[in-house]
């Protein structure tokens, strides 16, 4: 099976290096929409993911001699404007980070929690479709802390494998793992009013 | 096995990382928490929950046109200074 580039993206791929101006409009106008999505992932600020996606098209032309072709053309701009978004991330000026314990569970002396959860409905595949559960969900994750944000949206919903993330935010794959588990929790607490009901 | 125990290794269990031991006392404390059960269904619903939003967002969202103009001018001058 061939994984690397499709047969269309291989023609386009071929007129990048020949540098067809043409090429280049057709590139951005097939894969920018994607690629705006993943930056908004990471970049709460629209106009920032705007200008993280117009650096990784850059970025993209002027490395395109590069590329490889053993993976997909959407798979590598995918990780290009992932490191876009985040080197945005990095330039911005930063305010100290809330604290996640207080969205973390919390335990007695004896191990057990200190509050009863609040069991949650079940969820189907009608609720999360919904575009405002979606959107609620979103808002969520964007009130995330982001050291675990990042992880939380490089994981689970792009999909990146730990040592991938580990080395996109220069930390450990263990210190990968510990955020993204406290990040689901805290997701999950901030989840609680919305999906949970009261354990009675 | 205790809650705190328990909530640590919730992501090794899901991701079935836990060696048969932990495996095994993990799930008789399930089996004795119907908190920690609550819990572990609704940690399983956050990561669905966090799954669906990937699907969402308009990945046929489009460029704005002033942008999509901005990216190829910029690449323009990028190569006439070449």
């Amino acid at each position: 099976m061939n994984h690397g580039v499709a047969d269309d993206d291989s023609t386009l791929l071929t007129a990048l290096r020949a540098g067809d101006a043409s090429a280049f409009e057709q590139l951005v106008r097939r894969y920018g929409g994607r690629l705006l999505a993943v930056a908004r992932r990471l970049l709460s600020n629209h106009e920032d993911a705007l200008d993280a996606v117009q650096d990784a098209f850059l970025s993209a032309f002027k490395s395109v001699e590069s590329f490889d072709g053993r993976s997909q053309l959407s798979t590598w701009l995918h990780r290009i404007v992932i490191n876009a978004s985040l080197a945005k991330l990095r330039t911005k000026r930063r305010h100290p980070e809330t604290p996640i314990d207080d969205l973390l569970p919390v335990f007695l002396a004896d191990g057990h929690r200190a509050n009863p959860g609040v069991r949650w409905r079940h969820l189907g595949t009608e609720d999360l479709e919904r575009q405002e559960t979606l959107e609620l969900i979103r808002s969520k994750i964007d009130s995330l802390p982001e050291s675990y944000r990042n992880v939380l949206v490089l994981r689970d919903i792009e999909e990146l494998e730990t040592e991938t993330v580990a080395q996109l935010l220069e930390i450990s794959p263990g210190a990968v793992k510990t955020r993204l588990h406290r990040a689901r929790q805290a997701l999950r607490t901030c989840l609680d009013p919305l999906f949970g009901n009261p354990v009675k | 096995m205790t809650c705190r125990d328990a909530l640590e290794i919730l992501a090794d269990y899901l991701d079935g990382r836990l060696t048969l031991a932990q495996q095994v006392a993990f799930r008789l404390h399930l089996g004795l928490c119907p908190d920690c059960r609550n819990y572990l269904d609704s940690y399983r619903q956050t990561v669905q929950a966090t799954i669906a939003v990937r699907g969402d967002q308009a990945e046929c969202e489009s460029l704005p046109e002033d942008l999509v103009q901005a990216i190829l001018a910029a690449r323009q001058r990028g190569s006439n200074t070449e």
